[in-house]
């Protein structure tokens, strides 16, 4: 148990970046999300073409082989990313697919007559998608989006493999040290759920403040 | 004001607008009639381009909208159209996450660039012009059926349009509420304001209506003054679908 308490801080940086992961992730991943949602909607032919592929080839591949790409792959052209610099990049371009999916199917289901009036009133479209559409669509997107946050913050586990230090390689340092598995484990598995729980909770609580009407 | 000429559209192979032709000027008010499904709400549609003619032209506020035009050359005529056209949709379309007052002021900022103390101003009084000045600050899913329609007709009002289109503004209420939106349209035909409504509500067209066109499958089968249409109706079709309508 002392072993445990006495490591609490080096397991709460651990902790930290594994929250600072996930949050710089989503954000680059909603606006990842948000532009490739509205490409596949309402771009042209080839703006639908390349979202298309990019959500496929994402969804289609390992998370795992998408993060030794950016960051051991890239190295071949010349490309040399810091660990936690490569874990941004493969996490926010991984996340923006499955956010996209999201705001597709939100953006779908704001109804077209919404549209029709902000047209109907003088807007261009792209007035009548930023203005009416997408506050409605991200309200809609919510709860699937909370989903993938959460989803988020347990694959970053995943980067400790090129060597970021998060939650994860931060137990596995520990055992590395002590030679004993199941409290280390058991103690960051309860501070993932622990971090899951709480982020569920804000979730709630902020869909529940955006639907006021 | 409006001015169609061999307007026509189709659906991929459908048919649904047959080559109509007609005139209206300003401060006229148009009541469309007829069966569902004879394209008279695709017809008020094409007039402020929410439907893509697919021949003829047509004229509003002398801005030409020709079914050959290139697709940028269209667009550039729809924008300039719905500057001067307000449409009322049967099931409303407010914005349910703006407030009624937010609801109004919205294009007036966004399309006219006002500030937002300018659009307030307008917006209260259109609001105001509806009767529905103390609802401002409430959301859309708090007002009843009537209420909402009415808050769309000052959304469009605000933006001073030349022409209202209706598109069955009161096909979606419950009947006790119809009375508070054909009131204020009528007062608005009072006014001047040109109209085209499609409608169903048989009554309404034959007091405040100026002119009636029935259509039937794609055409405008009978364009007559109210009192001639709904006495003598010249056509069998119109003969007909009165028959219907009056049966109960």
């Amino acid at each position: 148990m002392d072993m445990i308490i006495d490591n609490i801080p080096f397991l709460l940086k651990g902790a930290y970046y594994t929250l600072l992961i996930t949050v710089v992730s989503m954000f680059f991943g909603l606006i990842i999300g948000l532009i490739t949602a509205i490409a596949r909607l309402k771009g042209n032919r080839f703006f639908r073409n390349v979202a298309r592929v990019y959500v496929s080839i994402i969804r289609g591949t390992p998370p795992l082989v998408q993060i030794f790409i950016v960051y051991f792959g890239l190295v071949d052209f010349g490309i040399e990313l810091g660990s936690l610099t490569a874990a941004y990049i493969a996490l926010s371009i991984n996340i923006g697919a499955y956010v996209s999916e999201a705001f597709r199917g939100a953006i779908q289901a704001v109804p077209a007559g919404q549209t029709e009036a902000a047209l109907a009133t003088g807007m261009t479209e792209a007035q009548a998608i930023r203005r009416i559409v997408i506050p409605q669509a991200i309200r809609i997107a919510i709860p699937p989006l909370g989903n993938t946050f959460v989803g988020m913050l347990k694959e970053t586990s995943l980067v400790s493999v090129i060597a970021v230090t998060e939650l994860m390689r931060s137990a596995q340092l520990l055992i590395a040290q002590y030679y004993v598995y199941m409290p280390f484990y058991l103690t960051i598995a309860l501070m993932y759920w622990i971090m899951s729980t709480v982020f569920t909770f804000i979730l709630n609580r902020l869909e529940k403040r955006l639907s006021v009407y | 004001m409006i001015q169609i000429s061999d307007l026509s559209k189709s659906f991929d192979q459908q048919e649904v607008i047959k080559n109509i032709s007609l005139t209206i000027p300003a401060h006229q008010v148009v009541a469309v009639i007829g069966p569902s499904g004879s394209g008279k709400s695709t017809f008020l549609r094409c007039i402020n381009g929410l439907e893509k003619i697919t021949g003829g032209a047509i004229s509003v506020n002398n801005h030409q909208l020709f079914a050959k035009d290139s697709r940028k050359v269209q667009q550039k005529t729809i924008h300039a159209i719905r500057q001067d056209t307000g449409m009322v949709f049967q099931q409303f379309n407010l914005y349910p996450h703006k407030t009624v007052i937010e609801n109004v002021m919205e294009a007036l900022i966004v399309v006219k660039k006002q500030s937002k103390e300018q659009a307030k101003a307008i917006a209260s009084k259109v609001l105001k012009q509806v009767g529905l000045q103390e609802k401002e600050n409430v959301y859309p899913s708090k007002l009843s059926g009537g209420q909402q329609q009415r808050v769309a007709i000052a959304r469009a009002l605000a933006m001073e349009p030349k022409i209202m289109l209706f598109d069955e503004p009161t096909s979606a209420l419950d009947p006790e509420l119809v009375g508070e939106v054909l009131k204020v349209m009528k007062e608005l035909a009072d006014e001047g304001m040109t109209m085209v409504i499609v409608t169903h509500e048989m009554r309404f067209a034959q007091d405040a209506a100026d002119r009636i066109l029935f259509m039937a499958d794609g055409q405008i089968v009978e364009d007559a003054e109210p009192k001639k249409f709904f006495l003598h109706p010249s056509k069998e079709r119109a003969q007909k679908f009165l028959a219907k309508v009056n049966e109960f």
